[in-house]
């Protein structure tokens, strides 16, 4: 278990060095420190199930949106960090709304992508990314 | 009046103010609203009243470039290969009217304007130019009088600097039956069935057409001398026309800049995505434009979407019951069979429960159901898409049609930044998720997967500039005195819209000014 969260933290502390600024860093790496503590549930913002079954099950289940984390991951390896630095000090439902409000802020002012096809906001392939890596 | 030159004599000698050639819209527009002046008018066309299949053969030519117009990939009844470029114009009095969709939109005035992230855009006239006419024209069209950008009665709320609303008028018109009377009853008019316009020849230093030769399939002659001549053959055969006019000027009349052909566009329109977990009843009837806003923000063309259900099967009795009934309510009626349409919900409660359940969840990305996004584009004016001259000839010995259609980089743009717009709005307003095809993946290298609307324009474009264009703002052909293009061969950009409503209004302005100038020459 701790073997698994060290990773989790390594993968973590790698995307968010691409995060300014420093405090904004050093807020979420502590997150990330006490999820390797074992809290890991209750620190990590997002899962695949942040995503409404709805959309999951259009975009092919947790493994569907696994696999658009990875192209958009493989296209832009700081994705993830990006999203975290917006969700930072964020838990539980307020992270789905804050998810949800910047979706809606994405598709209004088009800042979409096209992952196999799909048309998402790029706030959607950004947790995919997170998904992805996690 | 009318007469069928088989009936004829052969070497028949014929004299006229105007020779109109080409009964279809332009055509029949220009010699209906010269009906009753004091000028004489012959009107040769190239078939009879009904389609007969040795005169639409004429229109069979080559294709290069998208595959719409590729000769042997459309497949017509019984499994025979037709080449296309046959049946996207139809040959007989009244010309394509005699099936065209009915569609009817004026251009606006950013179709007029120079746009210059367009290169070759921009009219040598205005929309104000036009305006007097299109009133006239709708009412030629049979179309009713309409507010071109009302929106529906329920529109969507779309964000205004990216998309808007411009709704079309439906035409009933079929010009060959529609004026036939009219014509029939004009006495300075002489409509000349089964007359098919073999050359337009040249005085000997080509600044004016002294005659037309024309002849029938079985082998007459004859020949036409007239004032003014106006060709209204359409927009491709216009300019196989004026190449074929090339006994004095090799490379055919008006071609002196290697001009007469190039510029051909239509609409290109196809399938640019699936909607899933669309709400049909919000996004049918609903037509989409661009706004002018992000055309010149993203620069782009033109753009327009439509939403077509594309439920694959039969839709289960329950369901269409359900259907009847939600809209009966939402427009807060009772239906009529409400105790029926009850009745059928009931004893269909699996298919109905099961539909409610997928539609409510959005468990059903079904790939059989799913909404179609279907684009149509203004094409980019390009050089390079043209028609020419081909190899083979036809039955009356005629060269036949080559045409390359081609599509440029600013088309691409458009078809990406369009679809992405469409698929941002629809899902920012919770109306479903697009998916695009591979050909629009905005890496893809794939060509675009689009055909064409029938909407032949370009070929002899209009521009002040005789090195820019093959017809003056008055539809004449640079150079030569009496030679007038009717037809949306004239366009220099051709919006995204339908092209029938503006050349209509275009062949008006043009026998007005035909009258009027053949008025002041005495
Ligand atoms: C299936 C279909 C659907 C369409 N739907 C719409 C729509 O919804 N809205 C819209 O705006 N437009 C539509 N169009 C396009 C519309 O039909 C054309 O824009 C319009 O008919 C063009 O008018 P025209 O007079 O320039 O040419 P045409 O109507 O094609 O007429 C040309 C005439 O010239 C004659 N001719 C050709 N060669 C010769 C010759 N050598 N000698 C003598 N006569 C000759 C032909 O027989 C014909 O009668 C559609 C077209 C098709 C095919």
């Amino acid at each position: 278990m701790t073997e698994i969260c060290n990773e989790v933290v390594s993968e973590k502390s790698r995307l968010m060095t691409a995060v300014q600024p420093a405090n904004l860093r050093r807020r979420t790496l502590l997150a990330f420190t006490v999820a390797a503590a074992g809290f890991a549930a209750a620190t990590v913002p997002l899962s695949a199930e942040s995503v409404p079954a709805a959309l999951r099950r259009l975009f092919g289940g947790n493994a569907g949106l696994r696999e658009f984390g990875r192209i958009f991951h493989a296209r832009q390896a700081d994705a993830a960090a990006r999203l975290l630095a917006r969700l930072d000090g964020l838990e539980g439902s307020a992270v789905r709304s804050r998810v949800d409000a910047l979706r809606k802020e994405d598709f209004a002012a088009g800042r979409v992508v096209v992952i196999n096809g799909w048309v998402l906001a790029r706030t959607e392939a950004e947790a995919c990314a997170f998904i992805a890596v996690a | 009046m009318f007469a069928d030159f088989r009936e004829l004599e052969d070497g028949l000698s014929l004299k006229a103010d105007v020779c109109v050639i080409g009964a279809g819209a332009a055509g029949i527009t220009i010699a209906t609203t010269l009906a009753g002046t004091p000028l004489s008018v012959c009107l040769l066309e190239s078939g009879g009243f009904v389609y007969e299949t040795a005169t639409q053969e004429l229109y069979g030519g080559q294709t290069e470039g998208q595959p719409w117009y590729d000769a042997g990939t459309r497949e017509s009844g019984g499994g025979q290969i037709v080449p296309e470029l046959i049946f996207s114009r139809v040959r007989f009095f009244g010309g394509s009217t005699n099936h065209w969709g009915h569609g009817c939109v004026p251009l606006d005035d950013t179709d007029f304007a120079v746009r210059p992230w367009v290169p070759f855009s921009g009219w040598p006239i205005e929309e104000t130019d036009l305006e007097p006419h299109y009133a006239r024209a709708l009412a030629l069209c049979r179309a009713p009088a309409a507010d071109f950008g009302r929106p529906p009665s329920d529109p969507l709320p779309v964000d205004p600097t990216k998309l808007r609303y411009h709704t079309g008028a439906l035409g009933t018109a079929n010009f060959g039956t529609a004026y036939r009377t009219e014509l029939r009853r004009a006495d300075n008019v002489k409509v000349l069935l089964h007359a098919n316009l073999l050359e337009l020849q040249a005085n000997p230093d080509a600044s004016a057409v002294e005659k037309a030769t024309f002849g029938t399939l079985e082998g007459k002659r004859g020949t036409i001398y007239a004032r003014s001549f106006v060709l209204c053959c359409g927009g491709i055969e216009n300019a196989r026309l004026l190449l074929l006019s090339n006994s004095v000027v090799g490379q055919g009349l008006g071609n002196t800049r290697d001009l007469v052909g190039r510029f051909f566009m239509d609409h290109p329109r196809g399938e640019c995505g699936r909607i899933y977990r669309g709400h049909l009843e919000r996004l049918a009837h609903q037509a989409l434009y661009f706004a002018p806003q992000i055309e010149r923000q993203e620069k782009t063309l033109q753009a327009f979407a439509r939403f077509v259900d594309r439920e694959v099967g039969p839709i289960p009795e329950g369901i269409a019951a359900v259907r009847k009934l939600e809209a009966a309510f939402a427009a807060r009626t009772r239906p009529p069979d409400f105790a029926e349409l009850i009745e059928r919900v009931v004893l269909d409660a699996g298919d109905v429960i099961r539909g409610i359940y997928r539609r409510e969840t959005g468990s059903d990305p079904d790939p059989n159901n799913y909404i179609e996004f279907e684009g149509q584009f203004e094409q980019a004016p390009n050089p390079e898409s043209r028609v020419m001259l081909g190899n083979e000839v036809d039955r009356l010995g005629q060269r036949r049609t080559m045409l390359d259609w081609r599509f440029t980089e600013l088309d691409h743009h458009t078809y990406r930044c369009f679809a992405l717009t469409i698929g941002a709005e629809i899902a920012r307003l919770g109306l479903g998720r697009l998916k695009l095809p591979p050909w629009l993946d905005p890496n893809s290298t794939e060509p675009a997967q689009l055909g064409g609307c029938a909407h032949h324009m370009g070929t002899t474009r209009m521009s002040d500039d005789p090195s820019c264009g093959v017809v003056n703002r008055n539809c004449r052909v640079h150079g030569i005195a009496n030679l007038f293009i009717g037809g949306s061969s004239c366009f220099p950009t051709g919006g995204c819209g339908f092209p029938t409503l503006t050349l209509v209004a275009l062949a008006l302005r043009l026998a007005r000014y035909l009258e009027q100038d053949l008025a002041r020459a005495g």
